[in-house]
């Protein structure tokens, strides 16, 4: 599995990470194999690929496909607690279904930053349980 | 029969557009023992529902190709898919998509924000145990 490379941020802190984890937790009633396996590498292989797909609509002025695959982020981190994330593609949604399109270079940079912070936790994150479970 | 064999015994399709949702609900239904079978839109739910006849179907409403509420309606007109439950899985929140699917022939609807999976296994037990 290819993983989001983290070039600015700094490194997460457990702070960071603790709503993630609490929220994975009670996605899965604390089934840490789960989230392990499936939960974590899934989000940091699927979400790229539908962002990239996003740019690519944006890029051919498809409203439909924008607010849809916008709407399909937002689905996808919500079970990981990330609110900031959530907002933003949410806001990206709104203008594509609203056919605010001046708007899409703006709102899809933001998104892509915060994107870049939510993968830099996640991956954070599943390297931390899988040190945990190691041990 | 024992809780595992009974769900062994049981196939569900999971209809879902989302693969990081799909991929979680397949993996821990596959692990409570259920066969389980997916679509990624609402065309081939309809295919698999006809093909395979599950024993439950766990619908998305925001799926390309037919609108969840649409394949639906088209389970129920079938008379090969009319009996099959069907658990609508949905972001929507609101009292008017609850009611309409309802109306269409959903057996239950269930919030997938937040969701807990134990909460999941424990309405598709109860609606296999229907009769």
């Amino acid at each position: 599995m290819e993983t989001p490379v983290l070039t600015t941020q700094t490194a997460p802190t457990f702070a960071d990470l603790e709503p993630i984890l609490a929220a994975l937790a009670q996605w899965t009633a604390g089934d840490v194999d789960a989230i392990i396996r499936v939960a974590l590498p899934s989000v940091l292989t699927e979400v790229p690929r539908t962002s990239e797909a996003l740019e690519q609509a944006i890029e051919a002025g498809d409203l439909e496909a924008v607010g849809r695959l916008a709407h399909r982020i937002k689905g996808s981190v919500c079970q990981y607690g990330d609110t900031v994330v959530r907002e933003q593609a949410l806001a990206l949604e709104t203008a594509a279904t609203e056919g605010r399109t001046e708007e899409f270079d703006s709102l899809y940079g933001t998104l892509q930053s915060g994107l870049q912070t939510f993968y830099g936790k996640c991956t954070a994150l599943l390297e931390q349980l899988r040190a945990d479970t190691a041990e | 029969m024992p809780e595992a064999t009974l769900r062994s015994t049981r196939t569900l399709l999971v209809v879902e557009d989302d693969a990081v949702y799909r991929n979680m609900t397949v993996h821990m239904l596959t692990k409570a023992g259920f066969q389980v079978i997916e679509a990624t839109d609402g065309e081939e739910a309809l295919r698999l529902a006809t093909d395979r006849h599950p024993d439950l179907i766990l619908l998305d409403l925001k799926i390309p190709k037919v609108v969840g509420f649409q394949v639906l309606l088209r389970l129920k007109e079938n008379l090969v898919t009319a009996h099959i439950p069907v658990l609508v899985l949905s972001a929507l929140q609101g009292d008017a998509e609850f009611q309409q699917a309802l109306q269409y022939g959903a057996a239950e609807y269930m919030v997938k924000f937040p969701m807990n999976y134990q909460e999941l296994l424990d309405r598709v037990d109860e609606l296999l145990e229907r009769p």
